[in-house]
């Protein structure tokens, strides 16, 4: 690892980019596990940073699957920092419910122990909690990560603070890539976000404009840690899968 | 045969004896386990508001429920409980970093340790929702499966100073699980059927375990 150096770029439309990853991730799986032919049987751990509504889960779920594609079903899996929020039980006793989404709302030395626990590999299937949108709570024990696995992609907002806890978490990383997208076009996003899970338009500029936007500017602070900055040519606006995810719930309940 | 002696005990006791091992500036982890029906939770409860907050705090293993996503991905949805439907090696993650959580250079709410909380009214297990400050003496757990002996379940019990067994009178553990299912909507009939049947080959798992305790007690 070398935090020292200037990021490296990574930049044109999604096939491109997703291709590049690939490439990057077969390379580190190579240098990581010298003693294994092709780094058949190592893992690596990398990290994908963002500001909110960047599209780093759409991003990385799509590069799973392309290399799951390429690779086998248990190749590569995602592991989304957002499983690691505070449920409203414990931010309402610790009085942080007002803070919800800002760094100190996150379960971080949770976040550390599972990460150290996908390092030493040394169990069966780990477990990781998945966010609900529809419950607005942390559902523990929701991602299986086998043994086999050999790509887990860390996707969060704050993979590159400098805070200790975090910090010990990033050094297990093998890398930490920032997705990078314009300002006005994550707004845009951010909006939308907050509108489709129950906001009106003010709440939802309000607060894609206040807290949202303070913690993405402390989120783009950071982005000069990462070993590489990714930007994407086509934003993927349209693939959004929490969209997909939440339209699809929307259509089962009315019906 | 290992001898099993039952220990009877008043609830006062029981707190007594846990209250020895609230002792300020350690930290000692009290597990209690029974077949279904038993009272570990109802018990588990009683001793943690007996002892307060400043002595002691609850976590609950059924926290570790793998959420039904998952359950259904592996087609065990309808053996929701059995041993095999829990997150064992992340209990016994929890377990190992609440036992060295004084020890852990971390300051502040940094070190703070967060456990899962399942929501009966959901069915769900939901993740980062307890939490279990340093400073706090003696951490109570409870569950079904504290003392078997296969997957990551040893690693959690390696984590907990003293298992307590709770053996009642089989009748009255028997009437319990019965009034639960008919809590829960079933009929006195089903209720019965159940408490005979899955529950039964449930609770002879879990007695199989009770001599790897270091106590059997049965509440006066």
């Amino acid at each position: 690892m070398n935090d020292d150096a200037h990021p490296e770029v990574l930049r044109g439309d999604e096939q491109r980019v997703l291709d590049g990853a690939q490439t990057r991730i077969l390379g580190l799986l190579v240098r990581n596990f010298p003693g294994a032919a092709n780094g058949v049987g190592g893992r690596v751990l990398v990290g994908l940073a963002g500001a909110p509504a960047a599209g780093k889960s759409t991003l990385a779920t799509r590069l799973v699957e392309h290399l799951r594609s390429n690779h086998g079903p248990s190749f590569a899996t995602v592991v989304p920092l957002d499983g690691f929020h505070l449920a409203r039980e414990a931010l309402e006793q610790r009085g942080l419910a007002a803070r919800r989404g800002a760094i100190e709302t996150f379960d971080a030395a949770g976040f550390a122990d599972l990460i150290t626990r996908l390092r030493r590999r040394d169990e069966n299937t780990v477990f990781a909690p998945a966010y609900s949108r529809d419950l607005h709570d942390p559902v523990a024990a929701s991602i299986p990560v086998s043994p086999e696995t050999q790509v887990v992609i860390v996707e969060g907002n704050y993979l590159l603070s400098p805070e200790s806890l975090w910090s010990r978490s990033r050094q297990l990383l093998d890398e930490v890539w920032y997705l990078e997208l314009d300002a006005a076009t994550r707004l845009r996003r951010l909006v939308e976000r907050h509108q489709r899970f129950g906001m009106n338009r003010d709440e939802a500029l309000a607060k894609s404009t206040g807290v949202d936007a303070r913690n993405g500017e402390d989120i783009e602070r950071h982005h000069e840690r990462a070993q590489l900055i990714i930007e994407l040519s086509d934003a993927p606006a349209k693939r959004d899968p929490t969209e997909t995810r939440d339209s699809a719930e929307t259509t089962e309940k009315t019906a | 045969m290992i001898d099993l002696t039952v220990q009877e005990l008043s609830l006062e006791e029981l707190f007594d004896r846990a209250r020895a091992l609230a002792v300020p500036g350690e930290r000692h982890i009290l597990g209690f386990t029974g077949a279904p029906g038993a009272g570990k939770s109802t018990v588990a409860e009683q001793v943690v508001d007996a002892l307060g907050p400043d002595l002691a705090a609850l976590v609950p293993m059924d926290g570790f429920h793998l959420a039904n996503e998952v359950l259904l991905a592996l087609g065990r949805r309808d053996r929701k409980g059995a041993h095999d439907t829990f997150d064992a090696a992340g209990y016994a993650s929890l377990m190992t970093r609440i036992r060295g959580q004084q020890q852990s250079n971390l300051a502040g709410d940094d070190a703070i340790v967060y456990a899962p909380r399942f929501r009966r009214e959901i069915e769900e297990p939901i993740g980062s929702s307890i939490p279990v400050h340093p400073d706090t003496p003696l951490i109570v757990t409870e569950g079904n499966y504290l003392l078997l002996e296969s997957g990551a379940w040893p690693q959690a019990r390696a984590a907990i100073d003293q298992v307590w067994f709770l053996a009642p009178v089989e009748a009255v553990r028997h009437e319990r699980l019965v009034k639960r299912h008919e809590a829960y909507g079933k009929s006195h009939e089903e209720a019965e059927l159940w408490a005979l049947g899955s529950d039964q080959r449930n609770a002879e798992v879990i007695e199989a375990t009770a001599s790897r305790a270091e106590a059997i007690l049965r509440l006066l």
